[in-house]
């Protein structure tokens, strides 16, 4: 008999089996496996995703195959987490467009996949990182709805900090 | 003021008949005269008609202290301007009942009503979504209770609008796919659009928006942002409204590492303030983790800011880090002798670090006001005379009295840290009063049961051994002591002191920089190893000691009693010399590396910068490391050889294979972690073949570095 799958379910209905190993990449995915099957799978196990879509729960599913074997920092190291740079695959992993890059964001953070959201969010930051309002807003299509005065004052409110 | 509440119903009431009989114009000056009754109350009755006349808490979980009824009254305000067709002035009175009552279904029903009248969709969908976050955070959060029927229409409107507006852009990213140069003729439409939109049926083709906050709640925007400086996160406030109102909600981002620019004026500080009483009211939460100030315009200007800090009732600090050439001790005890002694936004202070321009006096005072210090750092950063600064002290009767009540024991201290001026020290010549003043190390006279980790740097011990002995003696968890420059200080007395007291700690980290060095020191009178406080440390720092080969080997033999010595720096040590080709010194005795290592057999990192070390010097060091440690086991990772700089490349290709009668034998080397050279001059391709050949994975060198360490003696005094 071949190894039980865990199946994954899109909100659009799509079904994608992994391996265990893969699926328990998601904290969330690895305390229903284990609640539910408390002697360790013997049948296929299926997981609907209610709020992720099959587009990207691809791509999250791509990420956790790549990364089945990785080592992460523990979750609770808040430190470690923040200061490791991005990890060059997944770097080039996420060079979606930004409506991709936010879905996969939440969609990681909704299954808890702590490493995947970081990484997206960091690489959110370095879109933003060095960049003044004005190129923010040709960034992420934004529309500047202050008026001048209002811009003028919180320009007073924000010129105070030390710069690094 | 009793009955107002039921006066207020009353004419709410008048003016929804008006408004339900059509007479607009008269309901809406109603209202206004209603809306201005309603707002001429202060704060404090405020509070008491909340509590009073509602049944409410003095404070709103979230939002500022406002009448109850005011949120009802801009809604109706706003319904009635809509009646109107005055869709902008309906627009701003919606957004303030938000801006009122953060938690009310209402605001955020009529704001988007009226935007997606204007035609601005989005901007309602972006309305109803910060309005469902912030309540269902509420909700779950402090376990409040929203009118379901107004909750469940707001989600409902969100749903339809989301949906509609999602279809739309749909459409539009397969146009934007068919016709690359539509896009760009919408970039160039979009200005115009963008004017004329209020009154013109809105164009299906726009660019949509890939605005993250749009996209995401604000823990996933906290999440991105904390990956950012705060001036970045300052920067971002003059996106769009929509970053600006959620950046100021979440207190961990803006205000709680407040790092204040140096060269500060007065109005910088004061528009900063501003906003971080805005993100304080926002959020409700009053405390800032730490408050950090630099030099400032002038002393008026840090004067001003200092009272600001001190009285303002909106902030709370837990730690707070000035380091600043105008700042006295004497300077704070003035300003609160001005604000009444007013000290409660400082009172639950867990962390202090002050830099003052003179010695630190009245220091009881500190430990009288703030009752909760973990952690405390005084470093005089300048000898300027003192008299100025006592000038500043009040002659009052309540100043004395609490100069006079001093503590004997303070419980919460963890860490302490108190670095002199140098300079007080090296000037001081007859032991006067007022000199004494400046050289007397401070706190020792009362205990600190709970410290583990001590440092004092530049203070004078003479004459006051004892009372140093006591102050140890009655620490019992003591972990790290750091003892640099202090006269009467040396590692012989500090020994002795230890062997007399038997302290109950354990220390894991001994740093003891002694400040005379004129004479040799051999340990001859010290003849027991077994020191319990120190016979297990792991990091042992005695940089520029007096010690002599004898007092060396007796010394680790007493640290590493316990064999958990990982960290020895005996960097600059100015009697003991290492085997190197020198013949001139030929006649004083020379230590090796295995004599080192023997006992140390543990050590993860040696420092022994700034010695006569040459390239025979590695050749004897390549021995010692493989007969202790053999090549392929050795747990040394890190050798800092800096300022040796009769080393060379030769020398460093002998310290990891050095080969007799050129045998080869390839494998036959050790390996390093990191090696450090700086202010050594070394050929690039030296370096690399280092790293090429695997003996080493890191190689610091800085050949423009003078100095060990940047400061000179005292190595703790930052740059400001």
């Amino acid at each position: 008999m071949p190894e039980p799958k865990v199946i994954i379910i899109s909100s659009d209905d799509e079904k994608f089996p992994v391996d265990v190993k893969v699926a328990e990449k998601s904290i969330l995915m690895k305390k229903m496996i284990e609640d539910l099957n408390p002697d360790g799978l013997e049948e296929d196990f299926e997981i609907p995703t209610p709020n992720v879509r099959s587009t990207v729960l691809a791509k999250v599913i791509e990420w956790c195959t790549h990364h089945k074997n990785t080592v992460f920092p523990d979750d609770d190291d808040e430190d470690a987490r923040k200061s490791a740079p991005v990890d060059e695959w997944d770097k080039n992993f996420l060079k979606v467009d930004q409506e991709m890059l936010y879905e996969i964001i939440l969609a990681a953070n909704y299954l808890n996949i702590r490493p995947l959201m970081d990484s997206g969010c960091k690489i959110v930051a370095e879109m933003i990182r060095g960049k003044s309002p004005e190129e923010l807003r040709r960034t992420f299509n934004i529309v500047n709805d202050f008026s001048p005065e209002e811009e003028a004052a919180i320009r007073r409110e924000n010129e105070w900090a030390e710069d690094r | 003021m009793s009955g107002s509440k039921h006066k207020i119903d009353e004419t709410i009431q008048q003016a929804i008949s008006l408004f339900k009989d059509g007479k607009f114009i008269e309901a809406l000056s109603v209202y206004n005269r209603i809306e201005k009754y309603c707002k001429h109350f202060s704060e404090e009755e405020l509070r008491r008609i909340r509590i009073k006349e509602f049944g409410l808490t003095a404070e709103p979980i979230l939002g500022p202290v406002v009448h109850p009824r005011i949120g009802s009254i801009l809604d109706q305000k706003a319904a009635t301007y809509e009646k109107l067709k005055e869709y902008q002035l309906a627009l701003f009175n919606g957004r303030q009942v938000i801006k009122y009552e953060p938690l009310s279904c209402k605001g955020y029903l009529r704001t988007s009503k009226i935007l997606v009248k204007l035609g601005h969709e989005d901007e309602a969908l972006k309305c109803l979504q910060r309005g469902c976050y912030t309540i269902d955070r509420s909700v779950s959060k402090f376990g409040i209770e929203v009118p379901q029927n107004l909750y469940r229409n707001m989600k409902s409107q969100l749903r339809s609008l989301s949906h509609s507006l999602k279809m739309e852009k749909e459409k539009a990213s397969l146009e934007k796919a068919t016709s690359i140069s539509l896009e760009r003729r919408l970039d160039e439409m979009l200005p115009i659009e963008q004017a004329s939109r209020s009154s013109q049926p809105r164009s299906k083709k726009r660019k949509i928006s890939t605005d993250p906050f749009l996209y995401l709640p604000l823990e996933l925007i906290e999440q991105i942002f904390k990956h950012l400086p705060l001036v970045q996160i300052l920067r971002c406030l003059l996106v769009s409204s929509t970053w600006y109102n959620s950046l100021i909600r979440i207190p961990r981002l803006l205000v709680s590492n407040v790092y204040f620019r140096s060269n500060l004026n007065f109005s910088d500080f004061n528009n900063a303030f501003n906003l971080i009483r805005k993100v304080t009211n926002q959020t409700g939460s009053k405390s800032v983790d730490i408050i950090r100030l630099r030099s400032t315009a002038n002393s008026n200007h840090l004067g001003r800011i200092i009272e600001v800090l001190l009285q303002d009732q909106n902030v709370r600090y837990k730690g707070f880090d000035i380091l600043n050439k105008h700042f006295s001790w004497e300077l704070m005890v003035h300003k609160l002798y001005k604000s009444n002694w007013r000290f409660s936004n400082f009172s639950n202070s867990r962390y202090w670090r002050m830099g003052l321009n003179s010695s630190f006096k009245y220091e009881h005072l500190l430990l009288k006001l703030a009752r909760e210090l973990k952690q405390l750092e005084v470093i005089v950063l300048d000898c300027q005379s003192s008299d100025k600064n006592r000038s500043l002290l009040p002659n009052n009767s309540k100043f004395h009295e609490l100069v006079k009540q001093k503590a004997t024991s303070y419980e919460s201290m963890e860490t302490l840290t108190l670095v002199n001026h140098p300079k007080f020290l090296r000037d001081s010549v007859s032991p006067n009063e007022d000199e004494d003043m400046h050289i007397r190390p401070p706190f020792l006279d009362i205990k600190f049961p709970n410290l583990t980790s001590l440092t004092v740097v530049s203070y004078d011990f003479t004459n006051r051994q004892s009372q140093f002995q006591d102050f140890l003696a009655s620490i019992k968890y003591l972990r790290e002591i750091y003892l640099e420059n202090n006269a009467s200080i040396s590692i012989k007395h500090f020994l002795q002191d230890l062997i007399s007291t038997k302290p109950r700690f354990r220390l894991q980290k001994l740093v003891l920089r002694e400040r005379d060095i004129s004479r040799p020191t051999h340990l001859n009178e010290i003849s027991d190893f077994l020191i319990p406080a120190i016979n297990s440390v792991s990091y042992v720092d005695i940089y520029s000691s007096s010690l002599t080969i004898k007092g060396l080997m007796k010394f680790l033999q007493i640290v590493n009693y316990g064999n958990n010595l990982k960290y020895l720096n005996i960097g600059n040590s100015n009697y003991i010399y290492f085997k190197n080709d020198r013949i001139g010194m030929s006649f004083a005795p020379k230590i090796s590396l295995y004599q080192i290592i023997s006992i140390a057999n543990k050590l993860e990192e040696l420092h022994v910068h700034e010695m006569e070390l040459d390239n025979s010097s590695m050749k004897f060091f390549h021995d010692d490391i493989k007969s202790v440690w053999g090549t392929t086991q050795t747990p040394l990772k890190l050798l800092n050889l800096s300022f040796c700089r009769n080393v060379e490349g030769i020398g460093l290709m002998n310290l990891f294979a050095f080969k007799y009668n050129n045998r080869t034998e390839s494998n036959d080397h050790f390996k390093l972690d990191s090696l450090i050279l700086d202010g050594i001059e070394l050929n690039v391709d030296t370096l690399k073949l280092l790293k090429k050949k695997g003996y080493v994975n890191k190689v610091q060198n800085d050949p423009m570095k003078t100095k060990w360490k940047q400061y000179g003696v005292n190595t703790l005094v930052p740059d400001i």
